[in-house]
This record gives structure tokens, C-alpha cells and sequence, in this order.
């Protein structure tokens, strides 16, 4: 204990009985004081557990709401969604199907015999017929991108070759107005996981803009740039640029909001709806990239898309299926059976630029005699229906009566003949399309697409 | 002020100078509860002030010594009834703690509790308390704090009192050795 004083440890005194009286007078007042002080905060405890539950009970309730709220909310959306799809892909093909009707017809006009003002008045609906379809895909492709509806594919995708399938697209409207268009440094390397489709229409859309907006005798050139990364991702920049008019600096802006032509006026020299950069810049998100652009007036214009951090595509991604293999990591081969030389280098060249590699057959046995030694190595037979010793007609029979791989495969004829009679022939023989001579490309381009890539995209 | 100091100094008194003494001490003290004090209730503090004069009237024991000794009473029952708060090694944890940790406690379960603020410096061997409360019982502190070194048993002494007339007492420890 402290320093103080007398403050002893011996026993205290006997307490009186008076005093034993007070205290427990005191003691019991006490105790009721603590029996009162329980009873209220029992009383407190159950007001404060009832208001509780009640609670719980409420916030529950209220979270099943929600839920079926939010249920319902999600089923709505999913049936927009799905409203809106149908709805893009039934006008799409409503809208386009006359159009081709008209197309069609007037081309099949022009074959007949015309006086020089029929021809010209011909001429004039094709055009505008051509130009409709354009615009009416270009708002069709600008609402798909806007709605969501477009979902990238990522796959192993040599970074050139969509740039340079858009170049091809682009030739006939290139060459028709009088601009050069160029390859430059389309860099190699492995391929990266990117949807090339969606590439190639971006890449399509600008350089139709260059053409567009370039004068006769200007160019425009595609180059693509590749970029390793430390971290073993890739940096991929795809560049068109034209000799063309230019965008005042003070637009650059505007010029990827929709419908927004640099010049507005309403007698515009330059048609279309003004969607091909909103469009492009759509399509730059879809694929995670970005649009850059610079330009000034009179001094040509340098669009580039840049996308980033793009995985490498081993070859060891490929499936173990022999054809999926060949055809994911390199290019289609093509057999060539043609005698002509001249058309034969025309074939390879045109086939290159397709992306497509071609070997070649002089005759129908040579051909044969390849096809039976491997022909699982060929996505396509381009067959010449005039060739010395058995004709077209008869090595697509002997292949359609082959093993397996040999009697899949696809055939196409090369021919000078499209009379009707000569289509029966082809198909009689098993053939599955044909290709008039002399052959153009987007023809060729077409014949790839349709038996080649999506073969592959579907198998 | 929590009826627990009440109940403890009644049963100090009783148990040093024995009951009649405790009965003649509330008997002299003219309060509203009459002196019937439960640990859970709660009572004017002036109260306990008239029962420590009293108390001191009738021992002869002068106040300030009367507030120390129960101040040492009441850490040892504090140690026997929230042993968790003493569960530290050294005195120093301990009276760091008091107002961060012991009193939020006590503050949990006596909302309406008004506990007296301990401010402190530490500086290795060094310690400095500063007791601030709106209730004259710095001699109270002292005595908890005599008896919280005893408890602790280090080499830890109460080196100086500081009596500021803004009504802060500031206690200063020093470990010798």
C-alpha cells in the first residue's frame, strides 16, 4: 500500500445489528435498482433484435425484387439483342437482294445489242444501282459495328495478308480512277492472333477513302509495321497513305463521326454517305486497336490503325489434324492444270497475290499422278478444260472416283467457254464451279473464298 | 461516474474499518441514492467526493492519501475482473494502451460512461502520462498508477508530478536498471 497513515491490516470491528439492518436495506434497494436496469435493457434488447428481423425480412424482400428486376431486365436486353440481329440480317439481305436484281440485270441488258444512247443509259443505271449497294452496305456495316453485334475471331494471321487482300478489293475502283496503288515494306514475322477479316475491311475502308479522295494520277500506298515487344507481344501498325486532297488540320476531328464529308456543300464532289471512317474506327475498337491519322490540306493523307500487345502465333498452335494444320499455319495450295505457259504465270502470280501458293500440272495425268502421291497437300484443283491428251472433263471424273482425299477435294474449271452448255458439261463432270478465261481476279479472289476459306473456317 | 467505484469503495471501507464505520460514513452523506450503490448504475461523482471527506473526518486520514489508497484498490480489482487488458509485458504497453484500447472497450459497454483522457509520450526508458478529466481526481490516477507499477513488478518509478493549473497532471516514469 502508499506511505499514508494508519491505514491497518488487523480485522475490522464486529458490525451492530443497527448498521447490519441499514445495509441490508441498502443492499436490497441496490439489487432492485439492478433488476430494474436489466429488465430495460432486455426490454431494449428485444425491441432491437424485433426491428431487426423486420429488417433482414425487408432487405431480403427487396433483393428478390431486384433480382427478378434485374431478371427481367437481362431477358429484354437479350431479346433486343436478338430482335436486333434478325432484324440487321433480314434487312441486310431484303435490302441487297433487289439491288443485286437490278445489278444483275442491267449487266445482262448490257450483253444485248444496244444503240450507243442505250448503252450509255445502261451504263448510268449500273452506276447508280453500284453506287446504292455501296451505300446501303456501308450503313449496314456502321449499325452492325454501333449495335455490338460484331464479335472479333482472333486467329494466327500473317499481318500482310489482309493489307494486301484489301489492295486486290481495291484495284478495279483504283485503277478505274486513275490511282497507282503500292506495297511497301509489308514487314514478316510469325503471324499474330487478330481477326484479319475485320483488318482487312478497315484496311478496305481507308483505302478506298485514298482512292476516293486522290486525284488521277496520285497514289496510295499500304505498308505494315511490325514491332516486337520486350514482353513477347507484338505492336502491329498497318499504314495507308495518298498523294490526294488532304484534311484542313482544323477538321481532323470530325472526320470519323458518321455521315461528316470534309467538304459538306451540297454540290459535293466526292459521293458516298461519309461512314468509311466511322466505320474504320468501329472496327479499330472491335479489333482493340486505334485509328491515328495526319494530314493537312493539299498534302496527301497518312491513316494509320495500331494495334498493340498482339500475341504471337506459334505454328504449335495448330490442331493435330493434318489439313487444319497445313491450312492454319501457311498458305493454300493450289494445283494448276494448265498447258499454256503464259496462263500458267498469270495462275502463279494472281495466286500469290491471293495469299495462295500453286503448283502446277502440264497435262491431266501429271496432274493425276500428283494428286494420287499426296492430295491431302491441296486445298484446290484449277482445271483447264482444254488440255492435250485427256481433257478437264475427264481428270475431274478420275478424281471424283478416287481415294477420299483425292475425291474431296474442290474443282474448279478454267474456261473460255460460259455458254450454258459448257456450265452443264463442268457440272456433269463433277466439277464444283468454274472461272471464266481470261481470268480476273476477283473472280480467282472469289473462287478462294468460297471453296478454300470458308472450307477452312468451317472444317 | 459507473456505479463499480461506488460498490468498491463501499466494500474498501467496510472491509478496512468495518461496517458500522461504511454505515455512519453514507449515513453522513445526504445523497439521492442514500448509499445504495449497484456496480451497473450510474451516480453523481460529487457523491463520492463527500463519501471520501467523510470518510476522512472520521479516520483522520487526510484525502488526498484516502483517494491514493483506494486508486491502488481499485487496479488490483481492475487486474482480478479484466485480466485481457493486462495481458502485457510491460507497464509502459500497459498505460499506452489505456486510452486507446481499455477505454474504447469500457466505452462499448458504458456508452454513457465519461472516462477520464490519458495522453502519453514513450521514449525508451523514458514515459510521460498526462491525465485530463473533467473530475478532480488526479490523486485517483496516482493511486492506480502506484499500484499498476507494483502489479507489472519492472524496475519502473514515478519520478515526478506535475500539477498544471489548467488542471493537467502530468506523471513522469523513469526505468532505473
Amino acid at each position: 500500500m502508499s506511505s499514508s497513515s494508519s491505514i491497518s491490516a488487523a480485522e475490522p470491528p464486529e458490525a451492530s445489528p443497527a448498521a447490519l439492518r441499514r445495509q441490508l436495506d441498502r443492499e436490497r434497494r441496490a439489487r432492485n435498482e439492478a433488476e430494474r436496469a436489466l429488465e430495460t435493457i432486455s426490454s431494449q434488447l428485444y425491441d432491437a433484435n424485433a426491428a431487426l428481423e423486420s429488417s433482414r425480412q425487408e432487405l431480403e424482400q427487396r433483393v428478390l425484387d431486384r433480382t427478378s428486376a434485374l431478371q427481367a431486365a437481362l431477358e429484354q436486353v437479350e431479346l433486343v439483342g436478338r430482335a436486333r440481329d434478325q432484324f440487321l440480317g433480314t434487312m441486310g439481305h431484303e435490302l441487297r437482294t433487289p439491288l443485286n436484281g437490278v445489278l444483275g440485270q442491267a449487266q445482262l441488258l448490257a450483253t444485248t445489242p444496244l444503240d450507243a444512247d442505250q448503252q450509255r443509259l445502261v451504263q448510268g443505271v449500273t452506276g447508280s444501282a453500284s453506287e446504292l449497294l455501296g451505300l446501303l452496305n456501308a450503313i449496314l456495316e456502321h449499325v452492325e459495328l454501333q449495335s455490338g453485334a460484331v464479335q472479333p475471331r482472333p486467329a494466327p494471321t500473317d499481318p500482310a495478308a489482309p493489307a494486301r487482300s484489301a489492295l486486290l478489293r481495291a484495284a478495279a475502283a483504283a485503277g478505274a480512277a486513275g490511282v497507282t496503288l503500292e506495297e511497301d515494306s509489308m514487314a514478316a514475322g510469325a503471324p499474330v492472333r487478330i481477326d484479319a477479316a475485320l483488318v482487312e475491311r478497315l484496311v478496305g475502308h481507308l483505302v478506298a477513302n485514298a482512292v476516293k479522295f486522290t486525284p488521277a494520277g496520285g497514289r496510295a500506298t499500304v505498308s505494315v509495321d511490325r514491332h516486337e515487344r520486350a514482353d513477347g507481344l507484338a505492336d502491329v501498325t498497318w499504314t495507308v497513305s495518298d498523294t490526294g486532297v488532304g484534311i484542313p488540320a482544323a477538321r481532323l476531328g470530325e472526320i470519323f463521326e458518321p455521315f461528316v464529308q470534309i467538304d459538306g456543300t451540297s454540290t459535293r464532289r466526292f459521293g458516298g454517305a461519309g461512314l468509311g471512317l466511322a466505320i474504320a474506327r468501329g472496327l479499330a475498337d472491335r479489333l482493340g486497336g486505334r485509328i491515328e491519322v495526319e494530314s493537312a490540306s493539299g498534302a496527301g493523307s497518312t491513316f494509320r490503325l495500331v494495334v498493340e500487345g498482339l500475341e504471337s502465333a506459334s505454328a504449335g498452335d495448330a490442331s493435330s489434324d493434318a489439313a487444319k494444320e497445313r491450312a492454319m499455319s501457311s498458305s493454300p495450295v493450289v494445283l494448276v492444270v494448265e498447258d499454256d505457259q503464259v496462263n500458267r504465270l498469270v495462275a502463279e502470280r494472281m495466286l500469290a497475290a491471293l495469299g495462295c501458293r500453286a503448283e502446277f500440272a502440264v497435262t491431266g495425268e501429271d496432274a493425276l499422278a500428283l494428286l494420287d502421291a499426296g492430295a491431302e497437300r491441296f486445298s484446290l484443283v484449277l482445271m483447264d478444260c482444254n488440255l492435250p491428251g485427256i481433257d478437264g472433263f475427264e481428270v475431274t471424273r478420275r478424281i471424283r472416283a478416287g481415294a477420299p482425299t483425292m475425291a474431296s477435294l474442290p474443282v474448279v474449271a478454267l474456261t473460255a467457254g460460259v455458254m450454258p452448255d459448257d456450265v452443264e458439261r463442268c457440272t456433269q463432270s463433277g466439277m464444283d464451279g468454274l472461272v471464266a478465261k481470261p481470268v480476273r481476279i476477283d473472280s480467282l479472289r472469289a473462287t478462294i473464298e468460297q471453296h478454300v476459306t470458308s472450307r477452312r473456317a468451317a472444317g | 461516474m459507473k456505479g463499480v467505484v461506488f460498490t468498491e469503495l463501499s466494500d474498501l471501507v467496510e472491509a478496512t474499518w468495518g461496517l458500522d464505520c461504511l454505515d455512519a460514513v453514507l449515513g453522513a452523506v445526504d445523497s439521492p441514492s442514500g448509499g445504495a450503490y449497484t456496480a451497473v448504475g450510474t451516480y453523481d461523482h460529487t457523491e463520492l467526493l463527500a463519501i471520501v471527506v467523510a470518510l476522512s473526518e472520521r479516520t483522520g486520514i487526510p484525502v488526498p492519501d484516502l483517494v491514493k489508497v483506494f486508486g491502488g484498490h481499485l487496479l488490483r480489482r481492475f487486474a482480478d475482473t479484466m485480466p485481457q487488458f493486462f495481458a502485457v509485458e510491460h507497464p509502459y504497453d500497459f498505460l499506452a494502451n489505456i486510452d486507446g484500447h481499455i477505454h474504447v472497450e469500457v466505452a462499448k459497454l458504458y456508452p454513457d460512461a465519461e472516462l477520464p483522457r490519458f495522453a502519453h509520450v514513450r521514449d525508451g526508458d523514458h514515459f510521460e502520462l498526462t491525465y485530463q478529466s473533467s473530475r478532480p481526481f488526479a490523486d485517483l490516477a496516482e493511486g492506480l498508477l502506484a499500484a499498476t507499477l507494483e502489479h507489472f513488478g519492472q524496475p519502473v518509478e514515478l519520478v515526478e508530478r506535475i500539477d498544471h493549473p489548467d488542471g493537467r497532471v502530468v506523471f513522469v516514469l523513469d526505468q532505473r536498471g
